[in-house]
């Protein structure tokens, strides 16, 4: 009985798992705004057990090509990154996305239709009665009940001060006022959950307050100022469903509770070899946006800061932690100088940039 | 006078012969009108115009009467007139003196070489035949229904039960039979038989499964009784029977049925040195198992949910311990099993694939027994004995593991927190009212508890009970009506993380009726006929927090009710000697019952949770859904030649419930759904062909078998999507057909030294959506291999008996690597990294070989002593193979790792002890 229990496992990775082919992963799609731009990022897939970051896929031409005959060239950005500027897009044109790699394949997506998103109507929010964090959401309606599918996703940004003000710097053994205010910071965080809604249930094409995000108050987001910027698609069925399967295939394989292996793909194929797997649903879709700013002053501040030391210049020059203030001592030529701890008085450490976002308000 | 003609009537019993031996020289003949009058004075007018002289027993004729008109005949030919369909006979020798005889005629003369003959006193019993005229039951002339004098010609049916003389038991399965003409019958899982053959004479054949070969002398004058009792044969304990009659595998019509008896079952070596009818039953052609740990059987493509299992009548719905490491079938309460895997009698229905109908011995009618064994895991005992002798009698028989005891001895902390325990107990108890009536009654109780490392706990268990009677309402139409109730429940709990600790119970219950008549309208036509209905109440799942500790939110599945009915008639007819037809309709019904809400999907779209329209709830006992329609049976024979037969069979049919299983964990876990609005019930058909042959005297038997099978409505699952505590399961599965195909080679040694057989298969069991443009199509909506799909399978059982005390088997198994479905790459898209999986089924786990040797040595022989007991050494895997029983994966630090699990990764040794007191 013991050999039943403890069995014997074995590391089991056989060809099919250790050296899998490396496939192309298109992720990205045609935006039909007027004004906004389009992306596309091409990468390689991994073998399960590679640790290293993705490899991109650079050099390859990109194009998308409507029914009407439309030639819409991308540029490489960088390296991977594949971008087209705004332009004016015909009415009722289908569109594929044609890629060319380097090395000489090409690959072709089905024909997918514009799709007229409408705008969105609002994003809300409301604060939990106890405080502990506020529920976001989005409200959008299409008066010619055509668009039916959305999908939304949405970045983050807020605004956050640390508790100590660092007024001074040591620059070349000098002590300088701070020409940069360190103390204030903006975050920025893009989601990568997926969100589809739909309004096939009803009668009209109304979304009325789908959930976008919760974000809980110990998050620090709300601290000072929180803002979302709100990005609203319409689908097609056959994209919703794909974004729907998608969102169901995780990482954890395993558990009783597991979903059923997958093998979701796209609508994308090579051309010399439809069998060869492709990943990502190439659409075009004008894409809708709506930001919101909350300024609710929830959560506080987790970790006592407190200045650590005063000091004469000479140590202050030499000290690891910041300069906040200068105060002159009575009877001296010589001010003090108290510090602080960087963790309490640099806003940069925690991630953030002191550059406020243009659209800041 | 008349004294001197008795004494002759009452030794002619000890002559034996049918040769009519009369003396044609210088005959009389003899002329005259009789008209209506007696044997007396018929004698007085021809022994008036002649000098024959007549001996005979006036009160045995004095009921004959005599009705003749002849002209100078001679009196043989008078005689004959006169004696033409009676038992009488008659020899004239050379005195002219004519001796009347009941059935055997006198000998009236020694035969020409007689000297040489006439020294021998005693011959010793050369022959079976020999020996057994010894036995009085064989010698004594049976007299079957009300005696008459004058036999007129046609056929007459004798029926009765066949029994083993020593236990009472009765003999399944024993061929009843006649030579000439060749009629037969086999007796029905009770031991009844009813046999229809011409009036007269006649020597009726008993051949069966480790019984000696007897018969029986039989005066049929009209329907009637007649039981045998038959003696087991202690030197064939060690001969392997697969089939009733030695012949049947030609003659039958039933095609991919199987027989297999205990002393088969004993052979095999299994992994824990016990006898186990799962994994013998795994050694025939046409059966695999997903893997070495898995529990269930899959019978020529189909899945581990089409096969019926019934013990006694009453379903199973898991077969095995410790996830399929044990059967649960106690190996000491078993009689026999049998298998139909491609010609299914029409009184079976409800499952696609295959019924496995498993028998359980009744207890010894005339004494006390006591068995059991002792093997390294576990032990059983059973016990046996009369109520009222010869009436009535029990058997009770336990069976538990002991291996808990054996983890906690151990120095290792892990195997100390690990607990691996099942025990099984049966009851029988069959009585026999009187000889129309008999009851028998049969309670079962399986229980399993695994825990593994601490941290998840497995226990399921299997419950049933079954009340059968038997009416025999005249001797060619008896009953069966048998009520049974069981009942599988099923749990998970986890206790590892306090926070996340659950409890996740399942369970099906069902209660049954049937009634089966058996009716033999003609000769050559027997009919089936009955009804049965089904009443199945399944919990889907509860799920609730363990501890207090625990944030589990509780949830609970809405439990199902549903009523499955059959009513079925099949009709066996024997066209002719060469051809035999079973022609069968079956015509079942379901109701899918309320209370239950059931999910309502917006029109025109696919059946998504997206796509939820919203509930519709139904009332208690309401209706919700009905399916039903008929099912076919059809299956022929024809003999080719005396040894060889070529058979043909068609089936289809329906099943209602549906097994889910999650097939991406170590342990799989099973939930079973009825059919309901949106899952229709699975309909299969199977054609299948086969030609048999046996040889030198049925000693080794040679079959080819080939199929072909459309299953319609199987469920598979669609990526993605979670099958546990799932309150819209109609979402997650997805409709597939089925195709499954493949040829079964056999060649099958029954007796001598060596004996065993062997068996290749080459089958493919191919799956494909039934709406192939979705995108959870598997495979881009082309065909896939199902999960069981092996196309090779190779297996040879061999045994060799060195004595009679002490025998060797050896055993060789083959099959392709199972298929699976690995993760075999990840991307980032949309910002978050995915795992892709391979088109489902695309990719093989190694394959699968094993060689398992056993020995059986055997107490010395004596029939009389205190205790009869056996050993078994048996080693399995011999050769210390890493068979991987299971592959699953694992998500560690963002790296998916693989892992396989065998489970019998190195020889095992094991030795048990049997007795018999």
């Amino acid at each position: 009985m013991s050999l039943l229990l403890h069995g014997c496992i074995e590391s089991f990775s056989p060809p099919e798992i250790t050296s899998a082919s490396s496939y192309l992963v298109v992720d990205g799609f045609l935006n039909t705004s007027s004004s906004g731009s389009s992306q596309i990022k091409l990468s390689r897939t991994q073998n399960v057990t590679d640790l290293t970051a993705p490899q991109v896929e650079p050099r390859a031409q990109i194009r998308v090509e409507g029914d009407k005959g439309s030639q819409l060239a991308f540029t490489e950005a960088q390296p991977g990154t594949y971008k087209l500027e705004p332009i004016a897009y015909r009415e009722g044109e289908k569109y594929r996305l044609h890629i060319r790699t380097s090395d000489g394949k090409e690959y072709l997506s089905d024909y997918v239709p514009a799709i007229q998103t409408p705008p969105i109507d609002s994003v809300t929010y409301r604060v939990q009665p106890d405080q502990s964090g506020v529920q976001i959401y989005v409200s959008t309606h299409d008066p010619l009940n055509t668009t039916r599918f959305y999908r939304w996703s949405f970045d983050e940004t807020w605004m956050y001060q640390m508790p100590l003000y660092s007024a001074f710097e040591v620059v070349n053994n000098e002590m300088k006022l701070r020409t940069e205010d360190i103390s204030t910071c903006w975050s920025h965080r893009s989601a990568s959950r997926i969100l589809v809604g739909s309004s096939i249930k009803l009668s009209e094409d109304i979304i009325q307050d789908a959930s976008v995000t919760y974000v809980p108050a110990s998050s620090g987001k709300l601290r000072v100022k929180y803002s979302i910027l709100v990005k609203q698609y319409g689908l097609s069925q056959e994209e919703y469903e794909y974004w729907t399967a998608l969102a169901k295939t995780t990482e954890s394989t395993g558990s009783l509770f597991d979903p059923q292996p997958a093998q979701v793909t796209g609508n994308i194929r090579c051309v010399s070899d439809p069998k060869e797997l492709v990943f990502g649903f190439f659409s075009a879709s004008k894409q809708q946006e709506q930001r919101l700013f909350i300024t609710e002053y929830l959560g506080r501040y987790v970790s006592a800061c407190e200045p650590t030391d005063t000091l004469a210049l000479a140590q202050a020059l030499q000290t690891l932690d910041l300069i906040l203030v200068e105060f002159p001592v009575p009877g001296s030529s010589q001010p003090l100088y108290i510090t602080g701890t960087a963790s309490c008085a640099d806003c940069r450490l925690e991630g953030g940039t002191t550059t406020k976002p243009e659209y800041w308000r | 006078m008349s004294a001197f003609r008795i004494l002759l009537l009452s030794i002619f019993f000890i002559f034996q012969g049918q040769g009519l031996l009369a003396q044609t020289t210088a005959e009389k003949r003899i002329s005259g009108s009789f008209s209506d009058i007696r044997f007396q004075e018929f004698v007085r007018l021809v022994e008036a115009q002649s000098d024959y002289y007549f001996y005979y027993d006036a009160a045995q004729l004095d009921s004959l009467p005599i009705n003749l008109q002849v002209k100078d005949e001679p009196l043989r030919v008078v005689l004959g007139q006169v004696f033409k369909d009676t038992e009488f006979t008659y020899a004239i020798d050379q005195q002219r003196r004519v001796y009347i005889t009941k059935v055997t005629p006198i000998i009236t003369e020694l035969p020409s070489d007689a000297p040489t003959q006439e020294r021998v006193v005693y011959a010793p019993p050369g022959t079976d035949e020999q020996e057994q005229l010894l036995s009085t039951t064989e010698s004594k002339l049976h007299e079957v229904g009300p005696k008459r004098l004058r036999i007129t010609p046609g056929n007459s049916t004798m029926s009765g039960y066949v029994r083993n003389a020593v236990t009472g038991e009765p003999v399944i399965g024993a061929a009843v039979y006649i030579e000439s003409p060749q009629i037969g019958t086999t007796t029905d899982a009770l031991g009844y038989y009813s046999l229809t053959i011409p009036r007269g004479r006649q020597r009726v054949r008993i051949k069966s499964i480790g019984m000696r070969d007897t018969y029986r002398q039989v005066m049929l004058y009209a329907d009637g009784k007649l039981d045998i009792e038959v003696l087991e044969s202690v030197t064939a304990l060690k001969e392997i029977n697969i089939k009733a009659g030695q012949d049947a595998n030609v003659s039958e019509t039933k095609m991919g049925q199987i027989k297999l008896s205990i002393k088969t079952l004993k052979q095999i070596p299994t992994v824990m040195g016990e006898t186990d009818l799962l994994r013998t039953v795994l050694t025939l052609p046409g059966i695999k198992s997903v893997g070495e740990s898995s529990v269930g059987l899959n019978v020529r493509g189909g899945s581990a949910d089409q096969n019926l299992i019934l013990f006694n009548d009453a379903t199973i719905y898991n077969p095995s311990h410790l996830f399929g490491f044990f059967s649960a079938f106690n190996p000491d309460m078993l009689k026999d099993v049998e298998l139909y895997k491609s010609t299914i009698p029409a009184r079976f229905g409800g499952r696609l694939s295959s019924v496995l109908d498993i028998s359980s011995r009744d207890g010894n009618k005339k004494k006390m027994v006591a068995s059991g064994g002792i093997g390294l895991v576990t032990g059983r005992l059973t016990l046996e004995g009369p109520i009222v002798k010869d009436k009535s009698s029990f058997l009770i028989g336990g069976r538990s593991t002991y291996s808990n005891w054996l983890l906690k001895s151990l120095k290792n902390e892990t195997y100390n927190n690990s607990t691996a325990s099942f025990y099984d107990f049966n009851a029988h108890i069959s009585h026999e009212i009187n000889e129309k009536n008999s009851v028998y009654a049969t309670g079962y109780l399986s229980n399993d508890y695994f825990r593994l490392l601490a941290d998840t706990t497995y226990a399921y268990q299997n419950q049933f009970a079954s009340l059968k009677w038997k009416h025999t309402f005249h001797t060619r139409l008896y009953s069966t009506f048998t009520a049974a109730h069981s009942s599988y429940n099923y749990a998970v709990a986890s206790e590892r993380v306090p926070i996340h600790s659950f409890d996740l119970r399942f369970g099906v219950r069902q209660s049954s009726f049937k009634a089966e008549f058996n009716y033999l309208i003609h000769p050559r036509h027997t009919l089936d006929f009955g009804l049965s209905s089904i009443y199945y109440t399944l919990s889907p799942g509860t799920f609730t927090p363990r501890s207090s500790e625990s944030l589990i939110v509780p949830d609970a599945l809405e439990p199902e009710q549903g009523l499955e009915s059959a009513l079925y008639i099949e009709d066996r007819f024997e066209v002719n000697p060469k051809l035999l037809v079973t022609a069968g309709l079956r015509f079942s019904v379901f109701n899918y019952l309320g209370p239950k809400t059931i999910y309502t999907y917006v029109p025109g779209l696919p059946i998504e949770s997206i796509y939820t329209l919203g509930t519709e709830a139904y009332a208690p006992k309401k209706l919700i859904k009905n399916y039903g329609g008929p099912e076919y049976r059809l299956s022929a024979r024809y003999m080719l030649t005396g040894d060889l037969s070529l058979k043909v069979g068609y089936n289809t049919l329906r099943q209602y419930i549906h097994l889910l299983s999650n097939t991406m964990v170590a342990s799989p876990t099973d939930i079973w759904k009825l059919s309901d609005t949106y899952i229709k019930p699975q309909v299969g058909d199977q054609l299948a062909l086969g030609l048999y042959r046996n040889l030198r005297g049925n000693q080794i038997e040679l079959s080819v078998e080939g199929y072909y099978k459309n299953i319609r409505n199987f469920l598979d699952y669609k990526g993605g999507d979670s099958l546990i505590m799932n309150h819209q399961i109609e979402t997650a599965v997805i409709t597939t057909t089925g195709k499954a195909y493949g040829v079964e080679l056999m060649v099958k040694k029954g007796a001598g030294k060596l004996n065993g057989w062997v068996g290749y298969t080459y089958s493919r069991s191919l799956l494909r959506a039934v709406d192939r443009e979705s995108p959870d199509a598997p495979n881009a909506g082309d065909y896939y291999p199902s999960n069981y799909d092996k196309p090779h399978d190779f297996i040879a059982i061999s045994n060799y008996k060195l004595s009679h005390r002490f025998s060797v088997s050896f055993n060789f198994t083959y099959s392709t690597g199972r298929p699976y479905t690995p993760p075999i790459g990840k991307y980032i898209l949309d910002g978050a990294q995915r795992v892709y999986y391979a088109s489902r089924n695309q990719y093989r786990i190694p394959d699968y070989y094993r060689v398992d040797l056993s020995m059986n040595i055997e107490g010395n022989h004596k029939i009389r002593k205190l205790a009869h007991s056996s050993w078994t050494l048996a080693v399995y895997n011999l050769l210390g193979r890493k068979n991987p029983s299971s592959v699953y994966f694992q998500t560690q630090n963002g790296v998916v790792s693989g892992y396989k699990l065998s489970i019998f990764g190195q020889p095992i040794p094991t030795i048990t002890y049997n007795f018999r007191l």
